[in-house]
């Protein structure tokens, strides 16, 4: 199947997740979706929170 | 990234809301927050369906049945065969002091004489469908039948008493509310529903005398009726029996006193209601017994304890079912309010009734109207036609408001008449991460360094998200189009 530059879409439907990266540091962390506009739609399967294990100990003020 | 980033995923989501449970150590699939929501087949979480007015156009401006300060009281639909094979539908209301019909013309007209049926504004009135007549009651005014043309009562010297509710079973209507006699249940003889006194018909007292009257009673469900005492301390009684030499009466639940005649829901598969202390199951209920751990409302608990919702209005609380989305709901007066903004919604398609079992809860919210009673329509043809949907006989809520308005739920514009609402999911406070051959405990610290989200594209929308790392906060936006993109 050919693939037509400035025409084709790259992904398509499966392509239903979106990352949002950051950096944050903290013992604990809650996440909010939220959608207000007019006729406007919202359809969520799941979530996922990229991590890594830090310090034992904080050294942050939380 | 580095290399050392792990992912915790919680896809898919699988749990309603619980503001119950502690927040730091409820399963991060469920809500702490889940407004406007509802939970399809696969546990997603999606914005809810929204409102229009039931007029003749399809505009959104208020139709008032009688006007915008008296409340839409009852709310049915209303088939009827009587010698034919091809039915004919109504939608009545009850507003004001008036009875209203619709024939699915969007258009609203009185069968009664202006201001002549009960209390303005009284809503502890009950439209039950028997006999191929609409039996309307409010205990206040003398009960009233209604055949799609007239109205009609019993005839003298066989009159009803003055009943609150109804139910119609075993070709019998069986009344109970009657302020002469709290705990009395009145029955017609079978095949007349007008026949209240023949011999054929008869009375009954259900605990007569301990504390509650009679509150409530479900629809046939397994060949019995169940009647609710509350109230105060509660009991349910089941009435079985094919013929009224052989009806027997025998208790079977303890405690959960039922709040009003409108709170009860039954389903082909089980019978639902709102007490003083929580909602529960009829089949839980009887298993388990009352002990709040059988609670359908368990998660939901707060409400009650906290005085989240307006116990002083709980009399005032009514149901609906939903049968094509699996949910049933209580509206419910939140702290604060004068009117019923919020839905408790449950859906039992996804839910564990055990005890302890995860629940799907969530609350629908609304901006500019109170909704004070509700029932499922099959959406008519001839209002599927002004509308253009192509969609009759669609199973759709349709919902009394406070303002004296009548609106269909399950509507595919995401807006209530026009106002735009807010669809909100918020995770626990997620503490424990796990990590290869253990966790990451409560009190150590994490990176975090990204959030993914998975969605089912649903147009070219976005959606708000907000994130708490302990107490610091970054609010952002993220696109919930699908599909990639072009590649240039």
């Amino acid at each position: 199947m050919a693939f037509i530059l400035d025409t084709d879409v790259l992904g398509g439907s499966d392509f239903n997740f979106v990352e949002l990266p950051y950096a944050e540091r903290g013992r604990s962390i809650m996440v909010q979706w939220s959608q207000g506009g007019a006729d406007q739609d919202m359809e969520l399967f799941g979530y996922s929170i990229r991590y890594f294990p830090a310090e034992v100990e904080s050294r942050d003020v939380t | 990234m580095s290399s050392r980033d792990t992912a915790f995923s919680v896809h898919p989501a699988l749990g309603g809301l619980d503001i119950s449970s502690d927040p730091t150590v409820l399963d991060p699939g469920f809500l702490t927050v889940a407004d406007n929501l509802e939970f399809l087949e696969g546990g997603q979480r999606k914005k809810r369906l929204g409102t229009q007015v039931y007029s003749s156009s399809t505009g959104n401006a208020v139709y008032t049945l009688i006007s915008t300060a008296s409340p839409v009281r009852a709310v049915a639909d209303f088939w009827r065969y009587g010698a034919s094979l091809t039915p004919t539908q109504n939608i009545l209301a009850v507003s004001g002091a008036s009875i209203l019909r619709s024939t699915g013309s969007g258009v609203w007209s009185t069968v009664t004489a202006t201001s002549s049926f009960g209390a303005s504004g009284n809503l502890q009135t009950m439209i039950t469908l028997a006999g191929d007549r609409a039996v309307i009651s409010d205990e206040t005014a003398t009960p009233i039948a209604y055949d799609q043309t007239s109205l009609a009562g019993p005839t003298t010297g066989s009159a009803w008493p003055r009943f609150t509710g109804s139910r119609y079973h075993r070709d019998r209507l069986f009344m109970w509310g009657e302020s002469t006699s709290p705990s009395r249940v009145t029955y017609t003889g079978a095949g007349n529903i007008f026949d209240s006194t023949g011999t054929d018909s008869g009375t009954f007292r259900v605990a007569e005398g301990d504390g509650d009257r009679l509150m409530a009673c479900s629809k046939p469900f397994f060949n019995s009726l169940y009647f609710f005492k509350g109230p105060q301390y509660g009991s349910i009684w089941q009435l079985s029996g094919n013929t009224s030499t052989d009806f027997a009466l025998v208790q079977v639940g303890y405690g959960a006193p039922a709040v009003s005649q409108r709170v009860m829901v039954t389903t082909p598969t089980d019978v639902f209601w709102m007490s003083q202390y929580g909602v529960h199951s009829l089949e839980t209920t009887v298993k388990f017994g009352n002990v709040e751990e059988a609670f359908l409302s368990l998660p939901i608990q707060k409400l009650w304890r906290d005085n989240l919702i307006r116990r002083d209005r709980l009399p005032e609380a009514w149901a609906f079912w939903h049968p094509q989305r699996s949910l049933v709901g209580w509206g419910v007066y939140a702290a604060g309010e004068t009117t019923q903004r919020w839905i408790l919604i449950y859906n039992y398609a996804l839910s564990d009734p055990k005890p302890g079992g995860r629940k799907y809860w969530s609350i629908w919210k609304f901006t500019d109207v109170g909704i004070t009673a509700g029932d499922t329509w099959l959406i008519s043809s001839g209002w599927d036609g002004i509308v253009g949907r192509s969609q009759p006989n669609h199973p759709a809520p349709l919902f009394g408001a406070s303002n004296g308005t009548v609106y269909v739920g399950n509507w595919g514009t995401l807006t209530d008449a026009g106002t735009a609402y807010t669809a909100t999911a918020r995770t626990p406070v997620i503490t424990r991460f796990p990590v290869q051959g253990g966790s990451v405990p409560e009190t150590q610290e994490k990176g975090f360094t990204g959030l993914v989200t998975y969605f089912n594209p649903k147009g070219n929308y976005s959606a708000d998200v907000t994130l708490w790392v302990d107490r610091r906060t970054l609010s952002t936006s993220i696109s919930l189009v699908g599909g990639g993109a072009t590649l240039t």
